[in-house]
């Protein structure tokens, strides 16, 4: 199911050539983001290395990792988003296991500062540790 | 096109596609100063205050004589006032730890709410390991100094009034010899975060009363690395050596040590020669450009850049907006997050800052995460606003799609 979604992800990104439409895709994703509880907006759900504030809630049903999330800043929440329409709905091994090589060929590393590819990193590697908790 | 200052740049002539308005954090680099530093590593090549050989003693000569030209910069008679440190960071805690076998309990240490980290957490750590307690001067609803509240906290128990002469996210030029004056007023000292300010303003110790200025090379044009105290010997004896080691005794045996007097008991080890020289080139490019010709050409552009900006709707300056505001524009837009801002601007040229700009408290004393701030040098023109504002107006409205 992720390797669907990753080729989702490089054919939707691959529509918008310039830094202005991918970005402009990227806030569109954010802004069609479910809104996260208020309750989640806490220390305990804040991942740090991000220079915005960025919340995930992960939790697991019938063998499948599911997650909400936010950020106070927009194009972080962009790739909050772009992060759960991958992972959300996976089973823990999937998770684990998925080639994030993909960020590269939709030049998504690339547009991003130092400070915003080490959050990206920490996003990643949050959402892959919370589901290796279930396998 | 006013580019007499960029061809001075290097950096300005070979990238010309990148509009700097970030010099607040450091300042770009001069020709001349880069190529003093250049010098010293092609003819000068040699440490100082060791050698007998002819290099070493003729760059001990440049090295001195670049005190001398601090000190004449700083318009204090005696240049064993002046020390080289590693920039205002390193100097503000060389001169905050020594106050640690100093204050007692009973003191207090005088800040403002406006502080950069660098004068703000080397006295916490005074504070908390003496028992002193520090108190905050406030600012006005215009983000200037608010003197009743500085008559109000500095009182017969303070020792020390520390506070910066143009605050690294407002801009606003704090008046130092007004501070000084009330501190000397109940016998404490003044200390001065000169970091924004040695390029632009008036650092001149007989007019403006400070026991200790501090400051940095890289926000005047030099390089990165090196900075100052200036001082008087007295004071400056009265310090505890930072670090301590080689070059900096009267004598040493096996058992103890006996600090030679000030500037060389607090320049331990080989110094950033290379910086110190290339500090001697930048005050020679600001004096040759002269100071009122910087300080008027900054402030026109802040004035400019605070204009432009205040016609754009959902922008919110933190600053006096008037000529007490020089050199750094710092503001907000509604909606936006200045992290979103921040990305979309670079994605455009423009080198900038956003964020809490070393000034945690501040922020949280503004009520904002953060804010987007622009700054200038002599390198800045309007032409560079310009751009800045029609980058800034196109992530606006890819913002608020």
């Amino acid at each position: 199911m992720i390797d669907k979604r990753i080729a989702q992800c490089i054919s939707d990104f691959a529509l918008f050539p310039s830094w202005e439409e991918k970005y402009e895709h990227l806030i569109s994703l954010g802004q069609s983001l479910p809104m996260l509880d208020d309750m989640y907006k806490k220390d305990a759900y804040l991942i740090r290395g991000c220079q915005s504030q960025v919340w995930f809630r992960g939790y697991e049903k019938n063998g499948t990792i599911f997650f909400e999330g936010d950020s106070d800043a927009l194009i972080t929440k962009g790739i909050v988003a772009l992060l759960i329409f991958v992972f959300s709905g996976a089973t823990p091994k999937e998770i684990k296991e998925a080639n994030m090589d993909f960020l590269d060929t939709i030049e998504l590393r690339s547009h991003l500062s130092l400070s915003r590819a080490n959050g990206l990193s920490s996003m990643i590697n949050h959402m892959k540790a919370f589901s290796e908790r279930f396998i | 096109m006013d580019t007499s200052y960029k061809k001075q740049f290097p950096f300005c002539v070979k990238h010309p596609e990148v509009v700097y308005l970030d010099s607040a954090a450091t300042s770009l680099t001069s020709q001349s100063v880069i190529d003093a530093v250049s010098l010293y590593y092609t003819d000068h090549n040699a440490n100082i205050h060791r050698g007998e050989h002819k290099t070493s003693v003729e760059v001990t000569s440049l090295y001195e004589g670049v005190r001398k030209k601090v000190a004449s910069f700083c318009d204090i008679d005696n240049e064993n006032g002046v020390v080289f440190t590693s920039g205002t960071t390193h100097g503000l805690n060389l001169i905050a730890s020594s106050f640690e076998s100093i204050l007692t309990s009973n003191d207090t240490i005088v800040l403002t709410r406006a502080e950069h980290h660098a004068n703000l957490l080397p006295w916490q750590r005074v504070a908390k390991k003496t028992g002193a307690t520090i108190r905050f001067i406030e600012l006005t609803d215009e983000y200037a100094l608010d003197i009743d509240s500085a008559k109000a906290v500095i009182d017969s128990s303070t020792k020390i009034v520390a506070f910066p002469y143009i605050s690294n996210v407002l801009g606003t030029v704090f008046p130092v010899q007004t501070l000084s004056d009330l501190a000397h007023s109940v016998g404490a000292y003044s200390i001065v975060d000169g970091a924004q300010a040695a390029s632009s303003m008036n650092v001149s110790q007989k007019e403006l009363h400070y026991d200790a200025l501090v400051f940095s090379s890289h926000k005047m044009y030099g390089p990165t690395g090196v900075g100052v105290i200036v001082s008087s010997p007295s004071f400056l004896d009265m310090l505890i050596p930072y670090h301590v080691g080689g070059g900096m005794i009267e004598k040493a045996s096996y058992d103890e040590f006996t600090p030679s007097m000030s500037p060389t008991r607090h320049e331990a080890g080989t110094p950033h020669i290379a910086g110190v020289l290339g500090l001697g080139a930048a005050i020679d490019f600001i004096n040759d450009v002269s100071k009122d010709t910087i300080h008027a050409h900054i402030a026109m552009i802040t004035r400019y850049a605070c204009e432009k900006l205040d016609a754009l709707p959902g922008i919110f300056i933190y600053g006096t907006k008037n000529d007490t505001q020089i050199g750094v524009v710092s503001f907000t837009v509604e909606g936006v997050h200045h992290y979103d801002l921040a990305t979309l601007l670079d994605k455009q040229g423009i080198a900038f800052r956003s964020g809490h700009h070393c000034a945690e408290p501040l922020m949280g004393y503004l009520d904002v995460s953060g804010v987007n701030r622009f700054s200038f040098g002599i390198y800045s023109t309007k032409e560079d606003v310009d751009v800045a504002f029609v980058a800034l107006e196109k992530s606006i409205e890819m913002l608020h799609l």
